[in-house]
């Protein structure tokens, strides 16, 4: 228990030890990456790698801004783009025959050192401003500092005959930058946040975050410590754009753009504000969902439309059923009964599949649907019968939830053979397989199974709406006439996706999906009911 | 840099009235939904935006029919981006701002800025993905040029400064000499207060909405048909971003303020081309922005606001 | 010596004068008092002292220098820490956290030991964290050391608010309306707690209350103020029988 009596954390012996360690955990890691893993990966995945860690890192580094010390700034594109630009200049004028590794960590301490620059000429005045006025002057300060580079190509809008090749942006930057890199550079950033955040200083910044009047009068320097969080973040970003830089070999200004600041913001936005864990993991996570859309096929017009149409109706049926005289019981079990029927729907679907004898793998996943959807079933019954205390409702939610949880775990199995890049695959499975472990396994879960059901049944019925719908929309003949051919690629659409999710978690939990929280070891045991604190129990 | 052509001086400055027309017709919006909901609505730019594809379809729909005149269309044109875009506003309201009315505002602001996000992107599902081309040639009926002291002044642009006044004035009619003008005024004031004093607070946002989104509408049929930018789903964005600076420069909530800042706004940006600086022609309203937060944050107009 | 001295401070808001020509002089070791009513001044002086605000003129010294234009948390380097009248915790941090944060402006180690996390930079937070412990333990907070702020009763935030200002090690703590809000039994137990920080550890308070008898029962020095000017000053027996003091603010003896 941690309560009345602390036991100072500090011991020399202790502390030498544990950062040995760590220093040789890091060490390894980068030795795994560099020797083991990436020699068995091609170039895309390769790259799937970089950048999903290159903006996970930048997620954190503006975590350490807007949700640490709390100062809504929407122009870190900016910074990224400092040092992308600054080093990516020098190494293409001056690189030569030096040492790679030496001249790219060179490179990434100059390309900290301008974003910190930066940092600092946009800090100090806009961090005078307060909430939505600091928001919008740092997304003036980006935009201002990205036009200049665009009209930086040698002619007469330059500033002394500078040429960083306008808005066709800088080529041929020697590719430099290794995916240890990349590694070793991600877990210093998320280290650096981290340590910070174990001290009274990190204590400073949240108190910064939490109530400016009252911080000023407990004796921390609001003003200052803005400045240093600010300057911080900025640099870290600059280093990000440095290995950014000598890993594509080329940069545009677009890239950097107000959408770009848009994106990092989304991440630690749905991640969580002030959640390390939160923005590095919605920082992959995004990332990668980005490029995995790039390689979706195109989706023809009338079913996206038919999922919108459904996904509305699902919830305006369920907000009504809420209202109604069925009241939360009613809307559960309507919830249920239409998840089942698509758990119904995938055995009979597996049933067919499984028949088909063309091709092996199609067999498989139809056997693979028909297990899941009768064993789900089964589930509901069991749970239907066995939660004595719970309503008829919330029976089969856990029921549903229970399902989904066993649906987690064979859909990694299945998508383990679809043809997505090997990363893409590994952080899926990750996910859905940490999701299930939560919800099955944790304290926390077994409560929360009824609420993981509602997910579940919450498709479950888009996927049964939707097919009545879609056979209604073919129906109109406006629509039947003007989209039939009509297909959209989702390549196209990632950023609408962003922004929907941005919405949708703003609408639903404004304080993102981990909030405040961190992953710590601690946690993970207090999840799995290892260790029980007394104080959990808040009223 | 090649020296100015003073010559061209006033052309450009009637080039930026006509300009800050519209940002004062966008600003107008931004500013009398901050002045109520204190919320910097990021996605007023993309209904904006809305207004020039509504008027766009609607020219595509009806243009070349003989029976047709064609100042009716225009004005069909106009009424059909107003109203369209009036719904669109009243719908963002009720869907994305009205669930966190309590929430607090970086919230709202995100939220605001994923609904910007999602108008853009999502546009591109709704509207043609490659730019159709712009409908200034096409249904233009005012293209006769007229000289006036030596400018040539389109007519087009003449009647778009019209329209602009009228509605200018028709809003500052509905704000001071209406009741529900007045509610709004009051509810701008004091929201909670007004709201006991039995003003149907959320019926009053709503109206802002639908009047701030219907002036955007307006505005992006006008520059459709007259300026003839090319369409595409983005088009709203820095004109938004634009019009906001616009009401900051005026002073957010002061609706004389936003129109004075959006025609500062055009002829500023008019001035930078003429002085060869084209290549920062965006970039000057955000550094107009920057001066303006940092020195007087209120606003031209404005009270000198307590930053704290 | 005097250890904070206000010397004819007025500070003028456009038209209102919202604290006129005030001048008080507190002794190390005082339990001074300063009383008003509604909108008389009171929390803006406080602002004065502790530099929210700039007084227009006049002059605020606190152990033998200008304290005057100073940002506020330079004064509170100096030694002077405060409570708000309206509860002013770090919500989402726990009581622990909000106390440890007192103890930030004594800390040595820079920003960088800090993030590359040297040994005197957690031996310090190490400190810092078991003098917090004593504090929330004489408070008797030690059951909430690990919740949030937030959830803890209101009364219970006033008590974190005054551990939190006692962690800076304050030569002068200002205390606003401590006692809004609780219940008389709460108020008493608060009361007794003050005292007994000035007689055991001599620490000098500066009060304001608006409860008569808490102000009456423990402080020893008084101000009245009332619509920002001073109208009387001196011990509570003086204080209880100024005619100026009844007809502003009491209406009737006390």
């Amino acid at each position: 228990m941690a309560a009345a009596t602390v036991t100072p954390s500090f011991a020399p012996g202790r502390y030498v030890l544990v950062r040995l360690l760590s220093f040789l955990l890091v060490a390894a890691i980068a030795f795994v990456v560099e020797r083991q893993v990436v020699p068995s990966l091609n170039n895309y995945d390769a790259t799937l790698i970089v950048r999903s860690l290159l903006y996970a890192s930048l997620a954190v580094s503006l975590n350490l801004i807007n949700g640490i010390t709390g100062q809504f700034s929407v122009g870190h594109a900016a910074f990224f783009l400092v040092g992308a630009y600054v080093s990516g200049y020098v190494t293409r004028n001056y690189f030569d025959s030096q040492d790679p590794l030496l001249w790219i960590t060179g490179m990434t301490v100059v390309g900290g050192v301008a974003a910190a620059i930066a940092g600092i000429v946009v800090g100090l005045p806009s961090l005078r401003l307060r909430g939505d006025y600091l928001a919008v002057a740092t997304l003036g300060f980006g935009e201002i500092i990205r036009i200049i580079v665009q009209n930086q190509d040698g002619k007469n809008l330059s500033f002394g005959g500078l040429d960083l090749g306008g808005a066709f942006g800088l080529n041929k930057i020697d590719k430099l930058t290794h995916v240890w890199h990349v590694v070793v550079l991600f877990i210093l950033i998320v280290a650096l946040c981290r340590n910070l955040l174990k001290t009274s200083h990190g204590l400073s910044f949240l108190a910064v975050r939490e109530d400016e009047l009252a911080a000023e009068a407990t004796g921390v320097n609001t003003t200052r410590t803005k400045v240093v969080a600010f300057v911080l973040g900025a640099a870290m970003a600059g280093m990000v754009g440095t290995l950014f830089a000598h890993h594509e070999g080329f940069i545009t200004p677009v890239t950097f753009d107000m959408s770009t600041s848009f994106l990092i913001l989304t991440m630690v936005v749905i991640g969580g504000t002030g959640s390390i864990t939160g923005a590095a993991l919605a920082g992959a996570a995004l990332k990668l969902l980005e490029e995995a859309l790039r390689k979706i096929d195109q989706i023809p017009a009338i079913d996206l439309l038919g999922y919108i149409v459904s996904a509305l109706l699902v919830l305006l049926l369920v907000k009504t059923l809420r209202r109604s005289r069925f009241g939360e019981n009613g809307r559960h079990v309507f919830l249920s009964l239409l998840g089942a029927v698509a758990l119904a729907g995938a055995v009979v679907k597996g049933l067919a599949l499984s028949g088909d004898a063309d091709s092996g793998y199609v067999r498989f996943v139809g056997w693979a649907m028909l297990a899941v959807g009768s064993l789900s079933i089964l589930f509901i019954v069991v749970a239907l019968v066995r939660r004595a205390g719970a309503t008829v409702g919330e029976r089969m939610l856990t029921g549903l939830g229970w399902a989904g949880a066993l649906i987690a775990l064979v859909g990694c199995y299945v998508h383990w053979f679809t043809g997505v890049s090997v990363v893409i695959k590994v952080s899926v499975i990750a996910m859905l397989l940490a999701l299930a472990a939560f919800t099955t396994l944790s304290g926390h879960g077994r409560r929360g199974m009824p609420a993981f059901g509602a997910v579940v049944a919450l498709f479950g019925s888009l996927i049964v709406v939707k097919m009545p719908v879609t056979m209604a929309l073919h129906s109109v003949p406006f629509i039947e006439e003007n989209l039939k051919d009509t297909l959209y690629s989702p390549n196209n659409l990632r950023m609408a996706i962003f922004a929907f999710l941005l919405v949708v978690v703003m609408l639903v939990r404004p304080i993102g999906v981990l909030g405040h929280h961190e992953f710590s070891w601690d946690l993970v045991k207090r999840m799995f009911g290892m260790k029980h604190k007394q104080q959990e129990i808040a009223v | 840099m090649e020296s100015l052509d003073w010559g061209q001086l006033p052309q450009q400055l009637v080039n930026g009235l006509q300009l800050g027309a519209i940002y004062a017709l966008i600003a107008l919006g931004y500013t009398m939904v901050y002045g109520v909901l204190k919320l910097i609505n990021f996605a007023h730019g993309d209904v904006y935006m809305v207004g020039m594809y509504l008027a766009y379809y609607t020219a595509m729909q009806w243009f070349n029919r003989e029976a047709m005149n064609p100042y009716v269309l225009l004005f069909l044109m106009l009424i059909i981006s107003m109203v369209g875009c009036a719904l669109l506003g009243l719908l963002i309201e009720r869907v994305a701002y009205r669930p966190l009315r309590n929430a607090p505002r970086i919230s709202v602001l995100i939220t605001a800025i994923g609904v910007s996000l999602l108008l853009e992107h999502g546009g591109l599902l709704v509207f043609k993905t490659s730019p159709p081309p712009s409908i200034a040639q096409d249904v233009n009926v005012f293209s006769q040029t007229m000289d006036i002291f030596g400018v040539a002044v389109t007519q087009s642009r003449l009647v778009v400064f019209g329209v602009t006044v009228v509605l200018m004035f028709l809003l500052w009619y509905f704000v001071t000499q209406t009741q529900t003008g007045r509610a709004m005024r009051a509810v701008s004031h004091d929201f909670n207060t007004a709201a006991l004093m039995g003003v149907n607070v959320s019926r009053i946002i709503g109206i802002t909405f639908i009047i701030g989104s219907a002036l955007a509408g307006a505005g992006g049929m006008m520059n459709a048909t007259a300026l003839g930018t090319p369409l595409t789903t983005f088009a709203g964005l820095l004109p938004g971003v634009k019009a906001f600076v616009a009401a900051v420069l005026g002073g957010i909530g002061n609706i004389p303020g936003a129109v004075v800042g959006g025609f500062i706004m055009g002829i500023a940006e008019n001035l930078v081309v003429w002085g060869g600086l084209g290549g920062y022609k965006d970039a000057v309203a955000f550094v107009i922005l920057i001066i303006i937060l940092l020195l007087r944050p209120g606003g031209l107009f404005g009270s000198p606001v307590d930053k704290v | 010596m005097s250890l904070l001295t206000l010397d004819r401070a007025t500070i003028r808001f456009g038209g209102l004068v919202a604290v006129n020509d005030v001048s008080f002089m507190i002794h190390e070791g005082d339990l001074f008092g300063l009383i008003g009513p509604n909108g008389a001044g009171k929390t803006t002086c406080f602002n004065l002292i502790t530099g929210v605000y700039k007084p227009t003129s006049g002059d605020v010294r606190f152990d033998g220098r200008s304290i005057r234009g100073l940002r506020p948390s330079a004064i509170a380097a100096l030694g002077i820490a405060r409570t708000f009248q309206n509860i002013r915790l770090f919500s989402a941090l726990s009581v622990l956290e909000n106390v440890v944060i007192g103890g930030f402006l004594r800390h040595r180690c820079t920003l960088t030991e800090a993030l590359c996390l040297l040994p005197r930079s957690i031996k310090e937070t190490d400190d810092l964290v078991v003098e917090a412990m004593k504090l929330i333990e004489s408070f008797n907070l030690t059951e909430f050391t690990n919740w949030r702020s937030s959830d803890l009763s209101y009364g219970d935030q006033r008590r974190v608010e005054i551990a939190r200002a006692l962690a800076t090690r304050p030569k002068l703590l200002l205390l606003d309306e401590p006692a809004a809000g609780m219940n008389p039994q709460e108020k008493q137990e608060l009361m007794a707690q003050i005292r007994r920080l000035r007689d055991e550890f001599g620490q000098t308070i500066l009060l304001i209350e608006h409860d008569m008898k808490v102000v009456m029962g423990i402080c020893e020095k008084i101000v009245v103020l009332d619509h920002g000017a001073e109208i009387a000053a001196g011990s509570p027996e003086e204080i209880r029988c100024d005619p100026k003091v009844i007809e502003a603010y009491l209406g009737e003896p006390v």
